[in-house]
């Protein structure tokens, strides 16, 4: 059962999967200014994949897989394990299921006795509500009402001025290529050529995990390419963004991915889109960019367990390949 | 199986009796006129709705008297339907999106021109829209309403949703009035269809449960009013239980549980209950249309599984563990739990499953269906689990 | 005269038979191809066990078992017509009363039973694709050039088995391709597929069944050393291999058949004498024909059997409109 208090509890754990790639900064700081240890579990690696594999439903998706191995690694490293509830009250902005039923599911899977600090989020863009919910697990767990609200300042602060640096220099890399750009346009002699600026479209567990992608990451970067991360541009405006490509689309991450691409479209030269097997949101939304994306081209990949073991980088070779093929106006003409 | 080849010359028959019975009764006093003159104006809209267990009774009364529309029945799926769903769904997306898909293109053949998407939690929210857009670039000119629009202002935004959509002339009144009495129908359907599971594996005559079943079916779908429903449902019910039955002193009992398409949709599950109530079974499934939506108080079934789950974990999973748990609780045999392939929600219950599964001892069965599950995999499965239910039961009665 | 009965497990790659007397004891056996038609193999087996018996012995009974359970059990005229479960379920149980945990992997299905005091209480069968049962086996060796029958000794060459990804076929295959073609040692990618095909059996079929010992492998993989020893490394314990394991579906049918006792009812085919007549099998001709049945919208696929151009069963309608007079 679910227990929380400061007074038993010194140190936290947090699996780094899934949400931890998109709320790491905040959860962090939060139970750091409550004055708790806290202790990230490590790096996906084989290890901890397996375990999870291991202690999951196989119809699971890896990502899921993935984040019930992080879970057992952290069994007996801490006093209690963090796992929020994330629901989908707002309809346009909600999350898979699996983010709400996470906390019953360690527990109904590990032990109903394990020690679980959670919380729930109906809407992840409704502020108020969110700051609502960490305040009232802070005082579950015994901090006092001001060092819960100064320990949420804190952790907003932090987790908001990450993710203005990943704008910011999202911002700068395409910059640069417009300078590259420039400088490759004047040059008569076309010895030299801009890099390919190649968006990577996928849930951040996925693309930001080197377990899962990592492969695909460097197969890019060892064509030269330059990779953009679509989870990376500014989240408000992508989702702002997304009601030009679904007006119903439920979950908030897709819908950033997707205003992502419509905002920066006219200056990449090619889509990876990258999807976990077998990913319930990616399974309606991958099919719809596929089919509603023009003028781009889109490669999409599925990966299950290592993304090395389906022959990822011929793939990534091939279609890099295309686009230079394509930019320079066939085969021979290439550098 | 009701015989929906004559469709057309019943529907002929049908709408007479109708008209005859609400000159009789005065139900709807004045508007009834007015009510007639719209329908000579929106008659032309052929409105359909996907195939979805036996709620086409509620969903015909929801487009004739809440749309003011003609409603296009669909006839029983065949192998076309699914062919048709998954050539044109996503390969990996959730089984009852490809059923739609093939009901959708079926109404369309027929000459539906309006579609009605319910929407939903989870991924059904999107199906509406992603569907609405297949069709199109297939080529398709059609209307979807569809309930993913305007559900940020529930209801109000449903009703300006429809007004828009289909038809700017009904009455508030009346359609709210009739609203409810669509939401009374998935009610009695529910209750009957209860009732024929729990009991139709006893019935001393071969056949009896089913004709009594066809007949209530037919005589839901000529219901116009809150009334009729009523009356059509007690008559089912009184012929029904007139049934003479054979019911052992402790018949093989198995509770049914699972995602909300697949668990009831006979189409989908390839006829689940009606091979367990064949076997001799006593069939119960607290899953269904108005269990969900018309009567769902969540926090309440939840604080029953207390011991078990702590959050609610998904659309219909509160109800999953909520069912598995009242039926080990009430001594049944075994469990089945039924989702169809890919279904997040469902999967995430079965290690909280697991555990009542243990501690009750009592088995569960879990199915997982997509478009390539077969009839001969699913019986032997089934004959299986009834085989252990039956040889346990044996050794426990030595 | 003897009595036995007679026991015929018909699956989609392989077709089993034995005969047994009524204490159980198997009097002969037989194991070959379904080869895609289940008379013909039926038949073979009929002669085959009908070889191995003495003049002594008059088979008073008929179980079938399998996925042509049906088709063969209304040729045969045998009483007893059970799924592979409860068949695998009864013959492992009477041969290894002691047996908790039933591990079962086949042509395609695989399925796992739990048996408490010899009865089944829990059991699970492979849910969406055949990723790690015998015909995926099959093809993998076909595709490295090896006979499936000699992949377990090989694997037990390999000192570092292979990581294959073996979820899912697709994937598995395109994981086989990869690995063959950087250069993988063979041995080491078989030992890798047998290992993949015990951890894909125990993270699919096995997931949240206990697996208590003694532990009981049986169905055609079981015959891969390679197999077995990598059940034995994941589970750590001890995993029992019968040498008439793959027999135990057939065997648990004779069993069930025996436990009916004598069937005298029948007039015509196979028992019309009183006892099964293997002569009389051999020499009837026996056909199925698909007739779709145009009754209703449901155009439901009905199978027909006839023996000797007599139809004697059909199934397959999902109404009476499809019923077929018999």
């Amino acid at each position: 059962m679910l227990k929380q208090t400061l007074n038993r509890i010194s140190s936290i754990g947090i699996p780094k999967a899934l949400l931890y790639h998109r709320y790491g900064i905040l959860w962090t700081t939060f139970f750091d200014r409550l004055g708790l240890d806290v202790i990230v579990s490590d790096d996906t690696d084989k290890g901890i994949f397996d375990e999870g594999e291991r202690a999951s439903v196989d119809e699971c998706c890896l990502a899921s897989k993935v984040f019930m191995g992080h879970v057992a690694s952290l069994i007996g490293k801490c006093d209690a394990i963090f796992v929020p509830s994330y629901a989908s009250v707002d309809v346009r902005a909600g999350f898979c299921t699996k983010y709400q039923s996470l906390p019953d599911l360690v527990m109904s899977t590990f032990s109903r006795d394990l020690d679980v600090v959670s919380l729930v989020v109906d809407s992840p863009i409704d502020g108020k509500a969110m700051r609502e919910a960490y305040l009232k697990m802070a005082s579950e767990l015994g901090a006092s009402s001001k060092q819960a609200k100064r320990a949420w300042k804190a952790a907003m602060r932090s987790q908001e001025a990450h993710d203005k640096a990943k704008v910011a220099s999202q911002a700068k890399t395409f910059k640069l290529l417009e300078e590259y750009k420039r400088v490759a346009a004047k040059d008569a002699s076309g010895k030299i050529s801009a890099p390919l600026a190649i968006l990577v479209v996928a849930h951040p567990y996925i693309s930001h995990d080197p377990f899962i992608a990592g492969d695909i990451v460097s197969a890019i970067e060892d064509m030269d390419a330059v990779v953009i991360y679509a989870d990376e541009s500014d989240h408000a405006k992508a989702y702002q963004a997304s009601f030009d490509f679904s007006e119903t689309l439920p979950w908030i991450i897709n819908r950033e991915l997707a205003g992502s691409i419509l905002m920066n479209k006219d200056r990449i030269d090619g889509i990876v889109l990258i999807s976990a097997f077998p990913c319930g949101p990616d399974s309606m939304f991958d099919y719809a960019v596929m089919r509603s994306i023009r003028g781009i081209p889109i490669l999409n990949l599925m990966i299950d367990a290592q993304s090395g073991s389906a022959g990822v980088q011929t793939r990534i070779e091939s279609f890099i390949d295309i686009l230079r093929y394509q930019g320079s106006g066939g085969y021979l003409n290439a550098r | 199986m009701q015989d929906d080849v004559n469709d057309i010359t019943s529907e002929q028959i049908r709408s007479k009796v109708v008209f005859e019975r609400s000159s009789k009764r005065h139900h709807i006093p004045g508007p009834a006129l007015l009510k007639k003159f719209k329908r000579d104006r929106h008659k032309t809209h052929r409105v359909s709705v996907f195939r979805y267990a036996y709620y086409d009774p509620a969903f015909k009364f929801f487009v004739e008297q809440v749309l003011d529309c003609e409603y296009l029945a669909l006839p029983p799926s065949t192998k076309r339907t699914m062919e048709l769903g998954i050539q044109n769904s996503a390969d990996d997306v959730c089984t009852p999106f490809k059923h739609m898909m093939g009901d959708w293109i079926e109404a369309l053949e027929l000459g539906a021109d309006i579609l009605v998407q319910v929407g939903g939690p989870c991924r059904l929210g999107y199906y509406g829209e992603a569907q609405e857009s297949i069709l199109r670039d297939m080529g398709y000119n059609f209307t979807m309403l569809n309930f993913s629009h305007g559900i940020e202002q529930g209801y109000f935004g449903w009703g300006k949703e429809v007004l828009k959509t289909v038809n700017p002339d009904i009455g508030i009144a009346h359609g709210v009035k009739q609203l409810l009495a669509c939401g009374h129908m998935l009610t009695k359907l529910d209750q009957a269809r209860d009732f024929y599971m729990a009991n139709a594996a006893f019935e001393v005559k071969r056949g009896e449960f089913r004709a009594a079943w066809d007949a209530l079916m037919d005589d839901m779908r000529a219901c116009e009013t809150k009334h009729d429903i009523d009356e059509a449902y007690s008559r089912g019910m009184e012929r029904m239980r007139a049934i003479e039955s054979n019911r052992p002193k402790d018949p093989i009992r198995i509770g049914i549980v699972g995602e909300i398409y697949t668990a009831i949709d006979g189409d989908s599950n390839l006829d689940l209950d009606e091979k367990l109530i064949d076997m001799g079974v006593e069939v119960h499934r607290m899953i269904n249309f108005s269990n969900r939506y018309t009567h769902y108080n969540e926090p309440n079934l939840r604080r029953g599984v207390s011991d078990y789950v702590r959050y609610d974990m998904g659309p219909t999973s509160t109800i999953t563990i909520a069912a598995a748990k009242k039926y080990v609780d009430a001594g049944f045999d075994g469990i089945i739990h039924a989702k169809c392939a890919g279904c997040t929600p469902e999967i995430d219950c079965i290690p909280t499953l697991r555990r009542i599964g243990e501690d009750a001892r009592v088995p569960i069965l879990y199915l997982t269906y997509d478009t390539e599950t077969s009839d001969t995999g699913l019986m032997t499965r089934l004959e299986a689990f009834y085989d252990m239910l039956a040889m346990k039961k044996e050794k426990i009665r030595k | 005269m003897k009595d036995a009965y007679l026991g015929i497990d018909i699956g989609s790659i392989s077709t089993k038979g034995v005969v047994i007397d009524t204490d159980g004891n198997i009097l002969a056996r037989s194991y070959l191809w379904t080869e895609g038609d289940p008379v013909i193999a039926s038949k073979k087996v009929a002669r085959e066990l009908s070889e191995q018996l003495d003049g002594d012995v008059a088979v008073r009974g008929a179980g079938t078992t399998g996925s042509a359970r049906r088709l063969v059990g209304s040729m045969l005229g045998a009483g007893v017509v059970k799924n592979e479960i409860t068949t695998h379920a009864v013959g492992t149980t009477y041969l290894h009363p002691e047996v908790r945990t039933i591990l079962e992997i086949g042509g395609q299905d695989s399925k796992i039973i739990c048996v408490e005091d010899g009865i089944a209480i829990d059991y699970a069968m492979n849910t969406l694709c055949a990723a790690g049962t015998g015909s995926f086996l099959s093809s993998q060796a076909k595709r490295l050039g090896v006979e499936v029958e000699e992949f377990g000794e090989i694997a037990l060459t390999s000192k570092k088995p292979a990581n294959i990804a073996a979820r899912c076929t697709v994937f598995a295959e395109s994981d086989l391709v990869h690995k063959i073609q950087v250069g993988y040692r063979r041995e080491d990618i078989i030992a890798g597929l047998c290992k993949a095909v015990a951890s894909n059996y125990l993270n699919n079929v096995g997931k949240g069944k206990k697996v208590i010992a003694p532990v009981v492998f049986q169905g055609g993989v079981s015959k891969n050393v390679g197999v077995v020893d990598a059940f034995e490394r994941l589970l750590g314990m001890d995993v029992l291999v019968d040498p008439d394991g793959h027999l135990m579906g057939a065997y648990g049918a004779a069993l069930l058949a025996a436990d009916a006792g004598p069937d005298a009812s029948a007039k015509e085919g196979a028992f019309a004498s009183g006892s099964f007549d293997f002569q009389a099998v051999a020499d009837f001709e026996f056909n199925t024909r698909e007739v779709e049945c145009g009754k209703c919208a449901n155009h439901c696929e009905i199978i027909c059997v006839y023996r000797d151009g007599k139809i004697i069963d059909s199934w397959g309608n999902r109404c009476e409109r499809g019923s077929l007079s018999v």
